[in-house]
């Protein structure tokens, strides 16, 4: 697949959001940073922990046949070393960067960065390839944050019933959201880019 | 440690309360037997950390509580992961990434973090709550299965599980992708705030 196909796959016909389902249960919370250092802290986190995976998991376990235990050795040692590089940006000077290493630091242990960095190694993608579609699921995954975080200003000022206000009705408009990302699917894509 | 996980207190009512763990449940989730799998590795998972963490933390260094016991969740999901394998390598294949990531399954985060607080609730709630989990993925999966495709999967060993016809033509095609996920999910979040409302408590 071409590169332009890798992104579009990545952040539309494969949201990691809407089509897996990863990085759900904080994208239906309100406690969030700022959009910028989230897609910052997000991007640098997953970019790093996909491509260590894919070293790890195509250069070392599969060989050995040993590929379902990329989950221990992402634990015992991508999280720490990123946790460790996360909390080396946290102690830099600069304000951003200060809040972009807090960011990284709490996201490097959850579904959404261990999700993307599974599909990417796990695609039978090059390196490069595999470093690319994790950027661009964590691009997809923000445009999806974006797109809901619209979509529930909205239903704060709709006539809902009493129970489907809030968590409920985000829920089921990202549902209606992901049949919409349905429609870019991977056969579309393929024949459109390549 | 997740910021989910930091700021979710260990609620009694995980899935449509707190919506804690969606992430299996809203995409992989579309046969009963996928419910029952995914389901009972978050619950086993949450559980054997949340009863061997308290006892476990005074063996470990302090710095290095939390990397110690994401790597225990980690091994745990692994050891699940093989053992699923073996029972049903056709059912295990399915479910793609979703068997590792019950490591990092939120309710499990949730778990682990309340094994190494001090004084925390007692066993019986970590299992009522743990139990509330599975029953409720199982029903979200078996729905989405029913309504969708017109069949239960059960979860039964061999290469090939055994699938009960329920409806000759499902209703709802579209609930078995995560679309469907997510819209059963909402609905069943509505109907249980509601549940809760009339009993007088009040959801976020």
């Amino acid at each position: 697949m071409s590169y332009l196909g890798i992104v579009l796959v990545s952040a539309f016909a494969s949201n990691v959001l809407l089509a897996y389902g990863l990085g759900v249960c904080p994208a239906f919370r309100r406690d969030r940073e700022s959009p910028l250092v989230s897609i910052l802290a997000l991007g640098l986190v997953n970019t790093l922990a996909a491509a260590a995976l894919w070293i790890l998991r195509v250069l070392v376990l599969e060989p050995l046949r040993l590929g379902s235990l990329d989950v221990l050795l992402f634990a015992v040692l991508v999280a720490p070393a990123l946790k460790y590089l996360a909390r080396a940006v946290a102690s830099l000077e600069s304000p951003l960067l200060r809040k972009i290493g807090s960011a990284a630091d709490e996201a490097v242990v959850g579904c959404l960065v261990f999700g993307i960095a599974l599909l990417s190694s796990r695609s039978g993608y090059l390196l490069p390839e595999a470093v690319l579609a994790s950027a661009s699921s964590c691009l997809g995954y923000w445009a999806a944050l974006v797109l809901l975080e619209a979509v529930r200003e909205r239903l704060e000022l709709s006539d809902l019933p009493a129970s489907f206000r809030g968590a409920p009705s985000v829920l089921a408009s990202a549902g209606l959201m992901a049949m919409a990302f349905m429609g870019i699917d991977l056969t579309l894509v393929k024949n459109l880019v390549g | 440690m997740s910021m989910e996980a930091r700021r979710e207190p260990f609620t009694p009512d995980p899935l449509l309360g707190a919506l804690i763990g969606l992430c299996p449940v809203v995409a992989a989730s579309d046969s009963l037997a996928d419910g029952v799998i995914l389901g009972l590795g978050a619950a086993l998972s949450a559980l054997v950390l949340g009863l061997s963490l308290p006892s476990l933390k005074s063996l470990m260094p302090a710095r290095l509580r939390s990397p110690m016991a994401f790597a225990l969740a980690a091994g745990l999901a692994a050891l699940y992961g093989l053992a699923a394998e073996a029972y049903s390598p056709l059912l295990a294949k399915g479910l793609g990434i979703y068997l590792p990531l019950v490591a990092v399954n939120c309710l499990v985060l949730a778990s682990l973090r309340r094994g190494l607080r001090p004084g925390e609730d007692s066993a019986l709630g970590l299992a009522a709550t743990v139990f509330l989990y599975f029953l409720v993925s199982v029903l979200v999966a078996g729905l989405r299965e029913v309504l969708g495709a017109g069949r239960l999967t059960l979860p039964t060993p061999g290469l090939s599980p055994r699938s009960l016809l329920i409806l000759e033509s499902p209703p709802l095609r579209l609930l078995v992708a995560p679309a469907g996920g997510f819209m059963v999910l909402g609905c069943l979040a509505a109907a249980y705030r509601l549940v809760q409302r009339v009993r007088g408590r009040r959801l976020p």
